[in-house]
């Protein structure tokens, strides 16, 4: 079966810089790929490539066997979540406005929304658990919450694909726990799902696949083999510890680092 | 009060009032949330250059400047979206030439015009029925597109990436934004003046800003602040014998500090 994301030696340039080098990857339809890297590794570049915002420079994009770019009705099957902090939170917009605007494209120009357009932000916020915030407006909503609008937005067109960008920065440890399991469950009921994070103790967790970039192809596989040594000196450095114990596996970067009988770094 | 009704000049300056108030308070909800509130000062500055050219050619100096702020309007869009230029230096770049192309202009016809000086700062003196007529014509092509438009002009304005992913076209639209502030700043110089107009864009905006989180409401209360001051002003100006833009501008800044004294947004941020 053709993948439905299929990047062929992918390079992409800022007029400064080459954010991505040669990078080759295929998403299956039902895979959950964790894309992970250190800031600055060209991982929101390698979502907006997908999405077709950004051209390559030169290799080949295909999403559901197109040029994103050229996609016109498939378009509706991607359902994007994009960074959190590029949205003014002060804006005047109650929750389920925001959701109703994910329909925006399909409800056409200066059209109304319909009922079903109302139904399918009901179901969408009713989907992600915010189903009684959709009068609230978005300042007073938690970090977490704001989160799960956000999928539900991407939801409210039923897509078949989902891209996430850093979808927990600013969300506390309790409500990122709660927001994998979420993305785990669409993952179980058929969704694709690409996310990118810099956080590969906790992706790796629900994923079901990892890449890992620093502007190019590090390793992509299965979850485990991103917490090898390999992988974490090539992105953070070869004072990277990777401790995987507790409620929430983490890293550690450090000049000299010393464990103790449980495996937690000590002050010595 | 019966009294000033009764001059003509005053009863168009009062219409005029009413619509430039309403017109520029809800661009100004766009303006304001987008955070361009420079494009609208450096549109205002470019229309200077239409009415100069205006005068230049013996075209009606509104016309003139319709078609002037247009094309700078758009080319301000066109420069920054190319991304060799930022949004601001483009602004800044034509918001100097164009008010320079207007002053030379005008020197070159070697003639000392009296209307000029109304455009700069508004006269309530200088409203003709005529200015009426095409202040009211923009206008209600600006309401109009704004209702026709309301949810696409809304999700481009919160979130454009998001927009233009999902299928809506936030390129496009973004042009038609820019468009409309164009038109806005025509309809209302006459009477508020080149010079402050876009503080009547923005100022009542950012005071009902202020006072809500929703969005039908702040275009509400915009409306409402952005009317009062202007009829408040323009009654003031007459009774002070002050310039009306003058006089329009620092009222509606008398209510935007009010509301930011008042706002329950900084009581829920401290």
């Amino acid at each position: 079966m053709r993948p439905m994301i299929d990047l062929d030696s992918v390079t992409v340039s800022y007029p400064s810089h080459t954010a991505l080098e040669d990078i080759s990857l295929q998403v299956p339809g039902g895979q959950f790929l964790a894309v992970v890297g250190p800031n600055g590794a060209g991982k929101t570049t390698l979502l907006k490539t997908v999405l077709g915002i950004l051209r390559p420079d030169s290799g080949t994009v295909r999403v559901f066997g197109k040029p994103p770019w050229r996609l016109a009705e498939e378009r509706r099957r991607i359902g994007y979540v994009p960074q959190s902090m590029s949205i003014d939170l002060g804006f005047p917009v109650k929750a389920g406005e925001v959701v109703l605007m994910g329909r925006y494209g399909r409800i056409g120009l200066g059209q109304k929304p319909s009922a079903a357009d109302r139904e399918a932000v009901h179901r969408a916020m009713d989907r992600v658990g915010i189903d009684d915030l959709s009068e609230a407006p978005i300042g007073r909503l938690s970090g977490g919450q704001r989160q799960r609008m956000f999928v539900a937005r991407a939801l409210a067109n039923d897509p078949e694909l989902l891209l996430l960008d850093e979808p927990t920065t600013g969300v506390d440890v309790a409500a990122t726990g709660s927001f994998y399991e979420l993305l785990h469950q669409l993952h179980e009921e058929g969704m694709t799902i690409l996310v990118v994070s810099h956080d590969i103790g906790v992706v790796a967790n629900y994923a079901s696949a990892v890449a890992c970039i620093n502007q190019r192809m590090v390793l992509h596989g299965r979850p485990e083999e991103a917490k090898s040594g390999a992988v974490l000196s090539c992105m953070y450095g070869p004072k990277a510890v990777f401790l995987d114990h507790g409620p929430v596996p983490h890293m550690v970067v450090g000049e000299d680092i010393h464990l103790d009988e449980r495996g937690e770094p000590t002050d010595e | 009060m019966s009294e000033i009704l009764q001059y003509g000049f005053m009863q168009r300056a009062l219409v005029a009032g009413v619509i430039i108030g309403t017109v520029c308070a809800v661009v100004g909800v766009y303006v304001v949330l987008k955070g361009i509130s420079f494009i609208g000062a450096g549109i205002a500055h470019a229309s200077f250059g239409g009415v100069a050219l205006g005068f230049a050619l013996g075209v009606n100096p509104v016309l003139a400047a319709v078609v002037f702020c247009l094309f700078v309007a758009w080319a301000i869009g066109m420069v920054s979206e190319r991304g060799k230029v930022r949004e601001d230096t483009a602004v800044g770049v034509f918001f100097a030439a164009t008010m320079a192309l207007g002053i030379l202009v005008i020197g070159l016809m070697k003639v000392y015009q009296v209307d000029l000086f109304a455009y700069l700062f508004g006269s309530i003196l200088a409203v003709t029925k005529v200015d009426l007529w095409m202040s009211a014509g923009l206008g209600a092509v600006v309401l109009a597109t704004v209702a026709g438009l309301f949810k696409e002009l809304l999700f481009i304005t919160f979130d454009p990436e998001m927009a233009e992913v999902t299928g809506v076209p936030a390129r496009r639209l973004h042009y038609v934004l820019l468009g409309l502030i164009a038109l806005t700043v025509v309809l209302s110089m006459k009477v508020v003046g080149i010079v402050l107009v876009s503080a009547l864009i923005v100022t009542p905006a950012a005071a009902a800003y202020q006072l809500t989180e929703d969005f039908r409401r702040m275009m509400a209360l915009s409306v409402v602040i952005g009317v009062s001051a202007t009829i408040g002003g323009l009654l003031l100006s007459y009774w002070l014998n002050t310039g009306s833009g003058a006089t329009i501008v620092l009222l509606a800044t008398i209510v935007f500090f009010g509301s930011l004294a008042l706002s329950p947004r900084r009581r829920a941020n401290s």
